[in-house]
């Protein structure tokens, strides 16, 4: 199993709610975003113990809108991980953006600061969509700001799409996918709209029925999207992840190899062996706990091996390069055949997975399927 | 107590909505009976859901001390009764308890089939009938042309009718006075051999059941013991009495009174309504006439939507039927919905009041299957069999023919529906229609309609094809020759049991389609095809596909999602335990819902 580890940093604020999303986001005020990031500095240093020696090979600061935050305080929070914990050598450093948050000089600053992967979620490039999003940047703002970043140095920018979204048509979602593939991204996050059931969305439309696209017309949609994708330069390497080649989001591939990640803010998630934990996603709880010498957690559960295995198999299945069977079969204690050979042959049988040099690998019908067929391991 | 001279019985006839209860309200304040304190609308009608929806199940009466302009105290005895045509016999007893009784017809709506329906009950018990006109408050009331349909429509003298508004109480002593005028005394001995009528029976906790009745002959008093002539049970009196504000007990009842009897009665399935009751030691020649024992018309079986819950079911019914002597019910299980209740009621006002009474008072949630009626089915060999549950339905080689329950239906309506009921009725297997035209513009249809079609959601289509102004009455008439399928239904070529049906031939299709329509769009998809049938024997007579699954996966899976992700499937692996499998494929629960709901929406 890998032996990486990478920090995972929740920033919570948003410029405003968007009416799809239902990640722990609040508006932003700096009454409480300055306690919370001295909350995070003296958080940092208690937790990197944890690293046991080891460096971070990758750093993801997401959100939220992280890119809102001044630049100073985010590299102020990269400078402190740095010195408690230490940066291996060319860390991947992400910074999710919002389009309409960073100006040339910004994007400057937080290259100069480390950050050498820039996520930008644009989640349309259509202004009749975005403003059906209650998103407040438009197609041209996400542009500017692609080219900035380019100016500014980077050489790893990611776009985040949307579709499947409330009256698009397939060709709408198609000729949104060309404009940004225009944009020549070195990665691209495409995702089919997901329905938070505590979003505003969520309580207005059903997954499937008008006036969002049904379930055959989206699997069609999905066919060609991906061949445009294809035709780009980016490769599938996971259910809504595409990359050129070498430019794989190296913290998210981590994840999914049920790899070892620290967490730190409001609502973040970490990983050690087989242990799972989260932050309360309370901003001002979370700064009083620290402040207090607590530990915010909201849960904290030590993941059986079994458990383990399934989540190897959760995850593994959603990526092209498939599961290590052979890291499941030593968490099993060499059980892996006796737990699981029943499930595996249903998957191969299904068309769904095939079995290749000691990994499980799904077939692009199994990826599309990647759910039901995490189903055949609980 | 008041003697018989000074003694009225009588009940009040009205279509729902026409004004009953709020009549009877007004009755019963007017005469003081119970304090402003302790007064609220609809005083007779106990039960909450005859409260909440204005029409009345069981019967109730009441006392009322009126002092006539002659100056003398009467003693005026209201019956109650139910108003919907499921209750018929019911209504009948309670008519029977009266001498006479007050016909409420509105005054902006004139006389509907129900109304009539309930006079020609009365009018065979030989009442004498007292039309009322009520609602004249309303702007759009027409009080002579109300008279004028009394006297066409009812053959009634509409020029005697008194003009009220129970609403804001205009007139009621008026009312009063018309029944002391016009409805007779009762008659009957006190010395007679005992013949006391049952016209209701209520269940009390505390001291059994509660028998209402009327004395037609003799008397009866505490302590002397009483035997039913139907029903066979003996009992000692322990008390009797009449019902003022509350049961206020008596010495006796005698010849001519409405009163009650307690006599450490268990159940009120112990007692029939309609049975006459007896002096034990000095019986009666012969009971009283007319008695029917109440014969369940539909038929359902009730299953708990969670399976744990059939011990909770098993107790809800066990108390209802307390209270409820028409409820029959019998242990059913089903392969897709476990144990249940194979249930008969009176007709399908009863069943909705016992599944809402289930539901609301007990908590529990239900579902119900296809309402059935009971269908005579001749086999080859001679022998008849009774069948109104489909899995008991003989093999149809054995089979040589079947008969299904008639009704005679009266239903009244403006002219100009008449075109879209004659369709309804006509593709619902209507024959013998004859049509009667009592004033100009409206239309009293009679038409012969096989139960079975009249349960099935027939009702709500009536009101929908007269936009509401259509009223309908029936009664059982005949069993008659009928080509009988059971239809069976497929869910990937195996049978549903709880689905299945038995129905007309050639109704046969258009249930089949509803059914498998239904199931297409609440079943979720399969990673297979999922053929979904209608068929009778093995001709399948209706097909729609759940197309396999081309995609299930989250657009979403990061690290915090992790835990999330890996619990959810944890809990779908043992909810889909949980989940009836037929023919490999889970059916939720709301699939047999949606397919039991009636299409009137489409």
């Amino acid at each position: 199993m890998s032996a990486e580890l990478g920090l995972y940093i929740h920033l919570p604020f948003c410029p405003s709610r968007c009416p799809y999303c239902d990640f722990f986001a609040l508006p932003w005020s700096s009454g409480s975003a300055r306690p919370l990031l001295a909350a995070m500095h003296v958080h940092l240093e208690r937790l990197a113990p944890l690293a046991q020696g080891r460096r971070l090979a990758s750093l993801y600061l997401g959100g939220g809108t992280p890119s809102m935050w001044p630049a100073r305080d985010l590299a102020g929070l990269i400078q402190a991980a740095r010195q408690r914990i230490g940066l291996a050598q060319a860390a991947e450093i992400s910074l999710e953006a919002n389009p309409g948050t960073v100006s040339q000089g910004k994007l400057e600053a937080l290259r100069q600061a480390g950050v050498n992967r820039l996520s930008l979620g644009a989640q349309s490039l259509d202004d009749g969509l975005l403003a059906r999003l209650g998103r407040r940047h438009d197609a041209a703002q996400t542009r500017r700001a692609l080219a900035a970043a380019r100016r500014a140095g980077f050489e790893n920018i990611s776009l985040d799409l949307i579709y499947g979204l409330p009256g698009q048509s397939q060709d709408m979602a198609c000729a949104d996918l060309a404009r940004a593939l225009a944009l020549e991204p070195d990665h691209l996050s495409y995702y089919e709209l997901t329905l938070g059931a505590d979003t505003p969305f969520g309580r207005l439309y059903a997954k499937g029925r008008p006036p969002l696209p049904g379930e055959d017309e989206l699997a069609d949609w999905e066919e060609r999207a991906w061949e445009l994708v294809r035709k780009a330069g980016l490769e599938r390497y996971e259910v809504s992840n595409f990359a050129r080649p070498g430019r794989r989001c190296r913290h998210n591939q981590a994840t999914w190899r049920g790899g070892d990640y620290l967490a730190l803010g409001p609502g973040a998630h970490g990983h050690l062996a087989g242990v799972r934990w989260a932050f309360v996603a309370d901003a001002r709880g979370y700064a009083e706990q620290v402040r207090q010498g607590g530990e915010p957690l909201a849960f904290r559960e030590e993941v059986d091996p079994r458990g383990r295995g399934l989540e190897l198999f959760m995850l593994g299945l959603r990526t092209t390069e498939g599961v290590d069977m052979q890291a499941v079969d030593r968490l099993l204690g060499g059980g892996l055949e006796k737990e699981w050979g029943a499930a595996l042959a249903q998957a191969v049988s299904l068309g769904w997975a095939r079995r290749r040099a000691g990994r499980l690998i799904p077939t692009p019908r199994g990826l599309t399927m990647a759910d039901a067929a995490a189903a055949l391991f609980a | 107590m008041a003697d018989k001279a000074h003694t009225r019985n009588f009940s009040i006839i009205a279509h729902i909505d026409h004004g009953k209860s709020t009549l009877a309200d007004r009755l019963i304040q007017h005469c003081g009976v119970v304090g402003e304190r302790d007064f609220h609308n609809q005083y007779l009608d106990n039960l909450y859901l005859e409260q909440e929806r204005g029409i009345t199940i069981k019967s109730q009466a009441i006392t009322l001390p009126y002092k006539a302009a002659d100056g003398q105290i009467y003693e005026l005895n209201l019956i109650d009764t139910p108003g919907h045509v499921d209750f018929t016999y019911e209504v009948s007893r309670a008519l029977m308890s009266c001498e006479g009784a007050l016909l409420v017809v509105d005054a902006s709506q004139g006389v509907e089939a129900q109304t009539l329906a309930n006079m020609y009950l009365a009018m065979e018990l030989d009442l004498t009938i007292v039309p009322v006109i009520n609602k004249i408050d309303l702007p759009s009331a027409d009080v002579e042309s109300t008279r004028e349909q009394i006297s066409e429509d009812l053959g009634l003298d509409g020029d005697e009718a008194v003009a009220i508004s129970a609403k804001d109480g205009v007139n009621i002593p008026a009312v009063l006075e018309a029944i002391v005028q016009h409805l007779p005394p009762p008659t009957g001995e006190a010395a007679a051999p005992l013949q006391a009528l049952i016209f209701d029976a209520q269940y009390d906790p505390y001291r059994g059941t509660l028998v209402f009745i009327r004395v037609k002959e003799g008397a009866l008093k505490p302590g002397e013991t009483i035997r039913f002539m139907h029903g066979g049970g003996t009992y000692k009196v322990e008390e009797v009495g009449i019902f003022g504000a509350g049961r206020v007990p008596a010495k006796e009842l005698k010849a001519g009174q409405v009163g009650y009897v307690i006599a450490g009665i268990k159940t009120v399935a112990d007692t029939n309504v309609g049975d006459t009751i007896t002096n034990a030691e000095r019986p009666a020649e012969k009971p009283l006439p007319g008695f029917k024992e109440m014969k369940p018309v539909v038929f359902s079986s009730i299953y708990p939507v969670a399976t744990d819950d059939y011990p909770d079911l098993a107790d809800a019914i066990e108390k209802l039927k307390l209270n409820d002597a028409a409820l029959v019910y019998q242990k059913d299980s089903s392969q897709a919905l476990g144990f249940g209740f194979r249930c008969g009621f009176l007709g399908l006002l009863h069943l909705e009041v016992v599944q809402e009474r289930l539901e609301r008072e007990f908590g529990l949630s239900l579902i119900l299957t296809v309402p059935s009626v009971r269908y005579k089915v001749y086999l080859s060999t001679g022998e008849m069999l009774e069948v109104e549950n489909p899995a008991v339905y003989p093999d149809p080689s054995t089979i040589d023919y079947c008969e299904e329950p008639f009704i005679k239906a009266t239903i009244f309506m403006p002219e100009r529906y008449i075109g879209a009921v004659m369709e309804l009725c006509l593709e619902r297997r209507g024959e013998n229609t004859n049509f009667h035209y009592p004033t100009p513009g409206r239309v009293e249809l009679s038409i012969e309609l096989p139960l079975a079609e009249v349960i099935y959601d027939f009702y709500d289509k009536l009101k929908t094809v007269t936009q509401g102004y259509g009223s309908f009455d029936y009664e059982l008439i005949d069993y008659r020759r009928t080509d009988l399928v059971k239809l069976d239904i497929l869910v990937n070529k195996e049978k549903v049991d709880a689905l299945a049906s038995l129905v007309h031939r050639e109704r046969a299709r258009i249930r089949a389609l509803h059914a498998v329509n239904k199931l297409k769009d609440s079943i979720p998809r399969q990673q297979f095809k999922v053929p979904i049938q209608g068929a009778i024997g093995g001709t399948i007579i209706a097909r729609a596909d759940i197309g396999a699954f081309r995609k299930d996966v989250t657009a979403k899976c990061y690290g915090g999602d992790v835990s999330r992700k890996r619990k959810l499937l944890e809990k779908q692996k043992a909810g889909k335990k949980r989940m009836k499998l037929v023919g490999d494929v889970p059916i939720p629960q709301k699939a047999f819902l949606a397919v039991l709901q009636s299409d009137t929406d489409n």
